[in-house]
């Protein structure tokens, strides 16, 4: 298998793909705004004509360097390049204000590849003995495990649960439309031949990402960045020498992303708040942070893209995305009939171990292209927006068109785009809506699927001792928040009292 | 631009009972357990508790918005234009890009795009006809995507094959 996962790799297509997406994740990250998800749904339409493992790795390459990038305007201009470097925006640049932005950046760089390449690790280890175990299961644990990964979605970006909650249930409403049901059914579909085929995921998710964007962009394009601070600094060889001094902070980040990652509905930027938070409650001097110190910087980086990976392990062991991220790359799986779930990894094991080695060369390439961008950072934070944003509203136009040659997918485009930008206007977040999306027919076919088997019985989906596992383990998720809140109330109340 | 919790909440709550009567009229199947009603109807009482839960936080919440904010920079006539701009270019390029072209329209919007964000005049125009340029070359020639044709696209054509 060694030398057809080799031979997967060393394919001019596979590696001009890994340097191109590389290039491509460390402009779209390094320019505030544009995000790591606009990256993948950027992608997607180029994957369409790729084999399907140059296809996934430009995503992986993407998204991990993208990252990074997001971490170079949070360190010159104190704006972060994706929400994943906002927990140590300011961090860095205190270190960028007292002339040390290269070794800043270059924390982030090394210990963002650090981070990658462990929880890579973790994924080639725990993914397949998951898969190994997840045979045994049936459509009564897989519809509790979808209901887990929805429970969890609710929450991604939202400041009120409720609108999540709305959010959500807004993705499900879209994923009944069409006749994709197991009665095959039109539902929803006005009469529109266009959409009894279902609304067209990739075209959604490029209006909901990129035209609100644009848009936001288009309501207030006075906004300008300033200008930023010069890249100075010691060179990136003395980075590693600071990383070298925090290694618990550096493992302890990198298995808290990992684990951040593989929940369903935890991603990136939730990584990276909670390693800062841990790192300044745990470090010797706390009183350091705010003021330029690399502690936290060397924590929160590695946990943030360990966390990439480890979102791939619930992907692709059960088809359940844990982000936003890896619910577009599921869709790119199946278009390229790698289908996510245990079998993936007997029926096309070649295939998804060159993804494995995949994300260890994107983790590694990104040192010299991360390099070379710490070096022209102020070159890519200087690029105008009122030049770039035309020009990903063109992509955007040409991504939706090309998946199906379809001028109506452009008018889905569109009409989501607006759509997401009012509700992310009044605090609705996007992310759920995706998920809702991608979930909704898997959680409906589970959910037939058992009944039918089971001849209508509804106990049929706790009667297998794994199935109960899943669905008391839900319960708990539901309930724990609860019952810490009712906990929370009632001491304060007898404090007041 | 910001609708406040209210408004949104009512449109969803009308949207959940559209949902709801809609789903009403599927059929059931005989013989099947579970008919493609099922879901839809849960999900629109879900979304409608849910909008309803928003609108009562949003009536009886202490903090009172207007229905519509608007913030001062998207009151600026500039502002509202490129607004208006984002949504009318995606419609310009459905309806004219089968007769007109790809390159014709895009390098249109892109301009006017440009143009609209204060982009100088001399790097606009240039730029918009490079990247449509590019893209055409790159999605038409090398992705093999049937962008539309228009006289333009057609002429290269006989010019390549002529070359």
């Amino acid at each position: 298998m060694l030398s057809e996962v080799i031979a997967n790799i060393l394919t001019t297509q596979t590696i001009i793909a890994i340097i191109g997406a590389a290039i491509f994740g460390m402009f779209m990250g390094a320019i505030p705004g544009l995000t790591a998800t606009m990256a993948t749904a950027l992608l997607v339409p180029v994957t369409f004509f790729l084999d399907p493992v140059p296809a996934i790795a430009t995503m992986i390459t993407a998204v991990a360097v993208a990252i990074f990038a997001g971490d170079i305007p949070g360190c010159l201009l104190r704006m972060p390049g994706t929400p994943a470097s906002a927990a140590y925006t300011d961090e860095a640049y205190q270190m960028a204000l007292k002339g040390d932005a290269k070794k800043a950046l270059g924390i982030g760089l090394l210990s963002s590849s650090f981070g990658g390449l462990f929880a890579t690790a973790v994924l080639v280890f725990v993914a397949p003995s998951l898969a190994e175990f997840a045979v045994r299961f049936s459509s009564a644990e897989y519809f509790w495990l979808v209901v887990l990964g929805l429970s969890c979605a609710a929450g991604i970006g939202a400041s009120d649960p409720l609108k999540g909650l709305a959010m959500l249930m807004l993705g499900l409403a879209v994923s009944m439309v069409g006749m994709n049901n197991n009665a095959g059914i039109p539902r929803f579909t006005f009469g529109e031949m266009a959409l009894l085929d279902g609304v067209s995921l990739i075209p959604m998710m490029v209006g909901m990402f990129g035209i609100s964007e644009i848009l936001r962009y288009a309501s207030n394009s006075k906004r300008d960045f300033g200008d930023p601070i010069r890249s100075t600094g010691s060179a990136i060889r003395t980075s590693a020498a600071i990383i070298a001094r925090y290694p618990v902070q550096l493992l302890r980040g990198s298995a808290l992303g990992t684990v951040v990652g593989a929940l369903p509905g935890a991603g990136a930027d939730i990584a990276a708040w909670m390693s800062m938070g841990i790192s300044k409650s745990r470090s010797k001097t706390p009183a350091k942070f705010g003021s330029g110190h690399p502690e936290g910087l060397v924590e929160a980086g590695a946990a943030n893209n360990s966390s990439l990976a480890s979102a791939w392990i619930p992907a692709l062991v059960f088809g359940i995305p844990g982000d936003s991220i890896t619910a577009i790359v599921i869709g790119v799986l199946y278009m390229k009939n790698l289908n996510p779930g245990p079998e993936l990894f007997t029926t096309n094991a070649p295939q998804l171990y060159s993804l494995f080695a995949i994300f260890v060369i994107a983790n590694l390439i990104m040192i010299p292209v991360g390099w070379a961008a710490i070096h022209g950072g102020s070159f890519i934070t200087r690029i105008p927006r009122r030049i770039i944003m035309p020009c990903i509203l063109l992509f955007c136009i040409l991504g939706s068109y090309s998946i199906n040659n379809s001028t109506f997918d452009i008018a889905i485009m569109l009409f989501f785009g607006v759509l997401a930008y009012f509700l992310e206007e009044a605090g609705f977040p996007i992310a759920p809506a995706i998920l809702g999306v991608v979930l909704g027919p898997m959680l409906e076919n589970y959910f037939v699927t058992t009944m039918t088997s089971s001849g209508g019985d509804i106990f049929a989906f706790v009667s297998r001792p794994l199935a109960a596992v899943i669905a008391l383990l839900l319960v708990s998720v539901w309930s724990i928040p609860l019952i810490w809140r009712l906990r929370q109330k009632g001491s304060a109340s007898i404090t007041r009292s | 631009m910001k609708f406040n919790d209210t408004v949104i909440s009512s449109l969803l709550l009308i949207v959940a009972g559209l949902m709801y009567y809609n789903a009403k009229t599927l059929p059931s199947l005989p013989g099947q357990t579970v008919g493609p009603a099922l879901f839809p109807i849960t999900i629109s009482i879900m979304l409608g508790l849910v909008s309803m839960a928003i609108l009562l936080k949003s009536i009886t919440g202490k903090r009172k918005e207007r229905w519509l904010t608007l913030d001062n920079a998207i009151l600026s006539p500039r502002s509202l234009i490129s607004i208006f701009l984002v949504p009318a270019s995606v419609v310009f390029y459905i309806a004219f890009a089968n007769t007109a072209g790809f390159l014709i329209v895009s390098t249109v919007i892109l301009f006017v795009m440009m143009v609209a964000f204060r982009a100088k005049l001399y790097i606009a125009a240039p730029l918009a006809v490079v990247v449509s340029s590019v893209s055409f070359l790159l999605f038409r020639g090398v992705l093999l995507v049937p962008l539309p044709e228009g006289a333009v696209e057609r002429v290269l054509m006989e010019l390549s094959h002529a070359v």
